[in-house]
């Protein structure tokens, strides 16, 4: 009851205080050895309160924990369970695959690229390309180049894989604070319908996309505002009429392997803070509204009267936020020449033309390129991995960092790594990168 | 046995130096350096702009020289010349005399530098240097037939060698000519101080060149409106000053154009546009203007493309982004903003646009220096660089 009224008091002040003053601050980072999580939203003067102390029950002690199960963070968790590490992998929504399945953005980029001979070839291949596989045998992926998928189906196989590999899920769980010895991670809180709890771990993996956990640590990094913006599906397109009269060609998107269905990205808003909620939330409501609008004016259009939106993504399309600044920062160069790193993890592809010391290499002559493990170790925290958008690597490259294909490389890659530094009980910054390689070819990871 | 040093050792050297300082993107700076020994390019140019870098100074000791020695550089440095005897040696009518022929060389130099004076040099082209140079064009990015064709001056005076022994160096090089006239100049003046040379090497054809330098003065005038009727669009160089008097200052040496890192400097071959011929434009197709490079104004003998420090790269416009965006990846929603994105001038930006369309880039014209970075990359072609 005394609780309850606290909570209460504390509402009722912020709101007071957010409706009636004007002036805003940015909150610094919370003192101590705790962060709170929001860095940049704008919040009621600057007040903070303190939490009380309290007794959090330890749901589990395990050797790897993934948190985030976007491609990445399945891939990691799926990785380090087949080397024998007890794995558990956390999701915020209720669903793996994060943007690839929930967030419609259904093209798994880049799943080809030149190689030495100048010939272009698969290079993506281990985990993703066991998902991409499944998916082509549902009948629900097209092209055979960076395939199209159906998000339900992803969100199926992706499922089944973690069962298979003997992963510990847990949903609806929102990974809120680390457990810090030192500048040893050595758990991470999550808040749950159940509440908060902890889950101790060996090895915690970064899985957030935009590496909430790195941040948490207190590892340095860059940020990077970026568009964000929010999918949509769009359902009969093919029973449009163009012999309608008056019917014009409309923006339709792509095709997804579902008769009439259609995915319709958006750029979205430029230059947008995704760690802000408070900016996150209003651009939801505002791309909400103009994707209905736009759906019924597309409606409206002789020809289109069937097409109707049959879903929004789930979550927004982030592009970009926080980039670790791990212990070897990728450079546009090395994906320009075939650099070879001896920890290499695995090759990615591209998808966009560039410029490269003032000559345009076009998308389709791209060479692929070496991610190295060095890319996926913060720089102060031990026991910790970072996989996902949220590697190390230079702005330049943001193109080809931030797609499902290097997500999917780079998780595994962290996965097999965590899985182990386990096994060989050292810090994960200093596993035996020839064995990693071995363990990874094993797993089915093309090295070039 | 005692070995000396010859003046043709001297030149079958420099011969090799000019062989590798054409290879095209070798020795950066130092690409064509042979081109900047030419007396005749070095006051070409200085009389028509009026204005003289450190880099002539190269030019300006050779000038030095050859009031010293006749001839100094034809017989130490000029690789054309080399060239040129070679063949010559080769020739069954080896010892032919050319005594009937008018020193063609010599009027040119002259009729050219009395030109340059009104900022249009008229033969700069015919200068040794720029047609040995300008040869090895070919070596630089496409083999276009074109391009071959209008280099074959240089290969049809060597097959003319081996009919007209050494007629070149004779008769008709300008740069020759320049230093025959100037040692003329020279021992003249000094036979009028002395009183003891015989009087027919001293005397000068004063009325010649009165005549020569009057037709120079006519060319002079009459240029710039020759130049005016055609006027040329066309992306140059950055740092080309005077796209009207570039047409006659380029000695289409071609150094700028095996220099260009990105090799989007190339000859113009465009028929209705004979007077600038083979002087060089910027296509880009692979490649856009570096905006850490200044090459091509460090390579250009003549100073048609003038030199400017990198850090002026940022207010040398060679061109203006036009962008049509019909076709835009924006207007799509996909995903694209490359040509923001590889803008070094900031010159890029996207108006907002309506519901939750990003919008369509527009270039702001005082930023965009036309380096054509957005033009490459744009994967919709909406981007095209114009002349200004």
């Amino acid at each position: 009851m005394k609780r309850r009224d606290f909570v209460n008091r504390v509402i009722l002040t912020g709101g007071a205080l957010s409706l009636g003053i004007g002036c805003k601050s940015k909150v610094r980072t919370g003192t101590g050895t705790e962060k709170s999580m929001p860095v940049s939203t704008d919040t009621a003067s600057g007040r903070t309160i303190r939490e009380p102390e309290r007794e959090i029950p330890v749901l589990a002690e395990t050797d790897v924990l993934v948190i985030g199960g976007g491609p990445a963070g399945t891939a990691a968790a799926i990785a380090a369970s087949r080397t024998g590490a007890e794995t558990y992998l956390v999701e915020r929504y209720n669903h793996l695959g994060g943007l690839w399945t929930g967030g419609l953005v259904l093209p798994l980029l880049s799943t080809h690229a030149l190689d030495r001979h100048k010939r272009q070839r698969k290079v993506i291949f281990g985990i993703g390309e066991e998902m991409s596989g499944r998916l082509f045998d549902l009948g629900m992926a097209i092209h055979e180049v960076n395939p199209v998928i159906d998000p339900e189906a992803g969100k199926f196989v992706l499922d089944e894989m973690i069962r298979e590999a003997g992963v510990r899920m847990l949903y609806h769980s929102w990974a809120s604070n680390v457990i810090m010895d030192g500048n040893v991670i050595r758990g991470v809180f999550i808040e749950t319908k159940s509440g908060r709890m902890a889950v101790l771990a060996k090895v915690v993996i970064d899985c957030t996309g935009d590496g909430d956990i790195f941040h948490l640590a207190g590892d340095d990094y860059d940020t990077m505002n970026y568009a964000i913006g929010l999918v949509h599906r769009l359902g009969n397109v093919d029973r449009i009429d163009p012999d309608k009269p008056g019917y014009e060609k409309k923006n339709l998107g792509d095709p997804t392997p579902l008769k009439g269905v259609n995915w319709v990205n958006m750029w979205g808003r430029e230059n947008q803070d995704a760690l802000d909620v408070v900016n996150l939330s209003n651009l939801q409501m505002d791309y909400r509204r103009e994707i209905w609008n736009s759906v019924q004016e597309l409606r409206k259009t002789p020809g289109h009267e069937e097409v109707f939106l049959l879903d929004t993504a789930s979550q927004l399309g982030v592009r970009m936020s926080r980039i670790l600044d791990g212990e070897y920062r990728l450079r546009l160069e090395d994906t320009m020449t075939y650099r070879s790193f001896s920890d290499a993890i695995g090759i990615s592809g591209a998808w966009t033309t560039m410029l490269y010391r003032g000559r345009k290499i076009p998308a389709s002559e791209r060479p692929w390129w070496q991610i190295p493990y060095r890319s996926l170790v913060p720089r102060k925290t031990e026991n910790l991995l970072v996989a996902g958008r949220c590697f190390c690597f230079e702005k330049e490259l943001v193109e080809d960092t931030r797609i499902i294909g290097t997500c999917l490389v780079t998780g595994q890659g962290a996965g097999a790594a965590a899985g182990l530094a386990v096994r060989e009980k050292v810090f994960p910054r200093n596993v035996n990168v020839k064995r990693l390689r071995d363990l990874l070819k094993q797993q089915g990871v093309w090295m070039g | 046995m005692k070995k000396t040093v010859t003046a043709s050792d001297i030149r079958t050297v420099s011969f090799i130096i000019a062989m590798v300082s054409v290879i095209p993107g070798l020795w950066k700076g130092f690409q064509g350096f042979h081109a900047w020994l030419s007396p005749f390019l070095m006051l070409n140019s200085v009389f028509a702009l009026k204005a003289i870098i450190w880099l002539n100074m190269a030019a300006v000791a050779v000038l030095a020289a050859v009031m010293i020695r006749k001839r100094w550089f034809c017989k130490y440095l000029c690789p054309a010349g080399w060239c040129f005897d070679k063949i010559s040696s080769l020739s069954p009518f080896a010892g032919r005399t050319y005594n009937k022929l008018p020193h063609a060389g010599k009027w040119l130099a002259v009729i050219s530098l009395v030109s340059a004076l009104f900022g249009f040099p008229l033969f700069v082209i015919f200068d040794p240097l720029s047609l040995f140079n300008g040869f090895f064009l070919n070596l630089a990015g496409k083999p276009e037939p074109v391009v071959f064709i209008s280099l074959l001056p240089f290969p049809l005076l060597l097959l003319m060698h081996f009919f007209l022994p050494g007629i070149w160096c004779k008769k008709l090089c300008p740069l020759g000519g320049l230093q025959t006239g100037l040692w003329d100049i020279k021992s003249h003046l000094s036979g009028l101080n002395l009183k003891k040379a015989p009087v027919s090497e001293t005397e000068l054809p004063g009325r010649r060149y009165f005549v020569m330098s009057g037709a120079g003065l006519l060319a002079g005038l009459i240029m710039p409106g020759i130049l005016r009727s055609s006027p040329v669009k066309v992306i140059r160089p950055p740092g080309t000053r005077d796209s009207l008097s570039f047409n006659t200052l380029c000695s289409r040496c071609g150094n700028c154009i095996r220099a260009c890192p990105t090799r989007i400097i190339q000859p113009l071959t465009v028929c209705d546009q004979p007077l600038a011929w083979m002087t060089p434009v910027i296509r880009y197709e692979n490649g856009y203007c570096l905006e850490t490079c200044n090459i091509c104004s460090r390579v250009c003998p003549t100073g048609a493309i003038a030199f400017f420090p990198v850090d002026e790269k940022k207010h040398v416009f060679i061109g203006k982004a036009e962008i049509s965006s019909e076709n835009c990846y924006l207007l799509n929603n996909r995903e694209c903003i490359k040509c923001r994105e590889v803008c070094k001038y900031e010159a890029i930006s996207y108006m907002p646009g309506t519901g939750t369309n990003t919008g369509v880039p527009v270039a702001d014209l005082s930023k965009c220096v036309g380096c054509g970075a957005c033009e490459i990359v744009c994967p919709a072609d909406c981007i095209v660089v114009r002349p200004l």
